[in-house]
């Protein structure tokens, strides 16, 4: 499994609203593909934003039963984007250092945003021609278009994790995520 | 090798390891349970009607498995008039979510609708309902909570013909794996209705498979279920390793033949016990007839008997196979015996492959190792594995409900029907082979 289904929660409205916003008549032909790319620009603001408003030595929090750091799900977050973002846009993903989930606020940050970066470059060119394809998540088959609903999917409930971790440590939101 | 050893002083032995494993068990039920309830089955609702023309695809999908799915939400509610304008993106999403062959080349949908519905809607109960509920216009004053919203859609696809085979395929969340289902009723045209559940992640299931597809699907999903069984593997390996000889070994494969069919038949028209305990209850009665098998051969098999064991044992593996085949069985179509059967087929030709492997490799080995020792350690390496088997088994166990006192009556009835059965075999076998007492001899000669 790619994530785990107890961060799984519901669609953010911030992604209907990108995705109404800058869904131009004229480019209802590639409506899918517009989609990933707005939820892309969304998302990652909201995402680099809460884990820059997170204090370094809060890194180590972990919620329970969310048996995962908040440091640890940012290099999820990049985990999960360079696999999927290269399967969606056919571009392949480079090889990196593997880093800890105790590296430096800095270093993680940096991966996270890095591979947002990734993702952007491989989902510029994308169009709708392709969204039936199956593509092969390391066993689970899927459409091109399902592998997009996915990867957006994950970065709602990523964020929404993100959000719950700052909670419980009295931190605010980012203005980004409100 | 010793062969003194009579029936009482076996189920001496059986109850032995029973004992042994029950305190094992309750040393491991100390332990705390976790606190992690993760839920993990999500199901899809689905109708496929196939009509002369045209099929339809009515599917109710949970919104939790839609995460990315950029429906507006106010408050903890959805805004249904701003949902109605993503709706033709959620609904091309959704198209290449549902994967529908005719004879194996993929239909187009022409025509696609959706809305979204309060956990409450009933309408999925009847396809006609579901149809006419998900053609009609949602009322947009409608509160919907999030946390309990369907979306559910409505595909059609033209046909060529209604005789075709089809196969469904659903690639929503295909990520979780099977924790998903997709539940289809499938409607074919002038035939009964048949329904299946179709795991997340899995290749496209035929709906209504030829006699001889379904055949030929069964007897491969046998060998192949026999070949990736390490256990049942390994029962067979512990169950043939005192053998030197195929003509001793024939009774002992017949027997546990025969008795992994009943207890696979009967899974199949649902006479196995019921509940969730049950399947890893088998697994573990599984591993604990290997750890049997194996210690028998450590301290001296009954050759003569062994054919017993292997028929009680297989008893035991015949739920396990049907456990297995309880998923895929649905998808038999009208062939229920034929598919059943061509699965016994399936396990059978496994086992022969395996045999035809092992047995020429024993005897080989044994002109390299001295018998005892090469018995002993193979038989220990099978005790440690099952051993470390049933520990790991009963993890799951624990976490399962207990069954209920219905439950336990229910699974009752099979002990109770090893007993009866082997006793009345040994019953006949002693009458057979018994020597005529001198009264018998005097009056016979009378």
């Amino acid at each position: 499994m790619l994530f785990n289904p107890r961060y799984m929660k519901k669609s953010s409205t911030i992604l209907l609203l990108a995705a109404l916003c800058s869904t131009p008549a004229f480019a209802q032909a590639n409506r899918v593909s517009n989609f990933a790319r707005d939820a892309l620009t969304q998302s990652s603001k909201e995402i680099i934003a809460a884990a820059k408003q997170m204090p370094a030595d809060k890194y180590g929090f972990k919620a329970p039963p969310d048996d995962i750091t908040f440091g640890y799900l940012l290099l999820h977050v990049a985990d999960i984007n360079y696999p999927l973002c290269s399967l969606i846009g056919g571009v392949p993903a480079p090889t990196l250092p593997q880093l800890k989930e105790t590296d430096a606020k800095d270093v993680l940050i940096a991966r996270m945003t890095a591979s947002f970066e990734f993702c952007t470059k491989a989902l510029a060119n994308l169009d709708d021609s392709g969204m039936q394809q199956t593509l092969d998540l390391g066993g689970a088959k899927m459409s091109r278009a399902m592998t997009i609903l996915t990867l957006t999917g994950t970065w709602t409930s990523h964020h929404e994790l993100q959000l719950k971790y700052m909670q419980l440590n009295g931190i605010a939101a980012p203005a980004a995520a409100n | 090798m010793q062969q003194r050893r009579g029936l009482g002083f076996g189920l001496w032995r059986l109850l032995g390891v029973a004992v042994a494993i029950a305190a094992l068990l309750a040393v491991f039920s100390a332990r705390p349970a976790s606190a992690d309830a993760i839920p993990t089955n999500t199901i899809m609702n689905a109708f496929v009607k196939v009509e002369p023309k045209q099929i339809d695809l009515v599917v109710r999908i949970p919104v939790d498995l839609l995460r990315g799915m950029p429906f507006p939400q106010k408050g903890q509610q959805f805004d249904l008039a701003a949902a109605e304008r993503v709706m033709p993106l959620a609904l091309q999403l959704l198209t290449s979510g549902f994967v529908i062959l005719e004879n194996n080349s993929p239909l187009s949908a022409t025509d696609a609708r959706g809305r979204l519905s309060p956990g409450s809607d009933r309408s999925f109960e009847k396809y006609a309902s579901a149809v006419a509920h998900v053609d009609a216009a949602p009322d947009l004053r409608e509160p919907i909570p999030v946390d309990q919203a369907t979306f559910d859609v409505h595909f059609t696809y033209p046909i060529s013909s209604p005789n075709s085979l089809f196969k469904i395929q659903s690639q929503v969340a295909a990520d979780l794996g099977d924790a998903t289902k997709l539940l289809v009723r499938y409607m074919p045209l002038g035939e009964q209705s048949r329904a299946f559940i179709i795991p997340g992640g899995s290749e496209p299931m035929p709906l209504n498979p030829s006699w001889y597809m379904a055949a030929a699907s069964f007897v491969q999903m046998g060998i192949e279920h026999i070949l990736s069984g390490t256990d049942h593997l390994l029962f067979l390996f512990c169950l043939v390793i005192p053998f030197r000889r195929w003509r001793g070994l024939f009774a002992v494969i017949t027997a546990f033949t025969l008795a992994h069919s009943v207890t696979l038949f009967a899974s199949a028209f649902h006479l196995a016990p019921k509940g969730g305990w049950f399947p890893p209850f088998v697994e573990i009665a599984i591993a604990a007839s290997i750890a049997y098998m194996a210690i028998e051969n450590l301290f001296g098999p009954n050759l003569r008997r062994r054919w017993l064991t292997a028929g009680m044992f297989g008893l035991v593996h015949g739920f396990g196979f049907a456990d297995v085949l309880a998923e895929k069985l649905q998808f038999a179509g009208s062939y229920l015996l034929l598919s059943l059967f061509s699965f016994n087929v399936g396990i059978e030709l496994g086992q022969m492959l395996v045999l035809l492997v092992v047995l020429p490799s024993l005897l080989l080995c044994r002109r390299l190792v001295p018998e005892r020792a090469l018995v002993f350690t193979l038989s220990a390496i099978g005790a440690l594995i099952a051993g470390y088997w049933m520990i790991d088994r009963f993890q799951v166990l624990r976490q399962q409900d207990w069954p209920s006192i219905g439950d336990l009556l229910s699974a009752a009835q099979w002990p109770a029907l090893v007993l009866l059965v082997g006793g009345a075999i040994v019953l006949v076998t002693r009458l057979l082979h018994r020597k005529p007492a001198a009264g018998e001899r005097s009056s016979a000669k009378v």
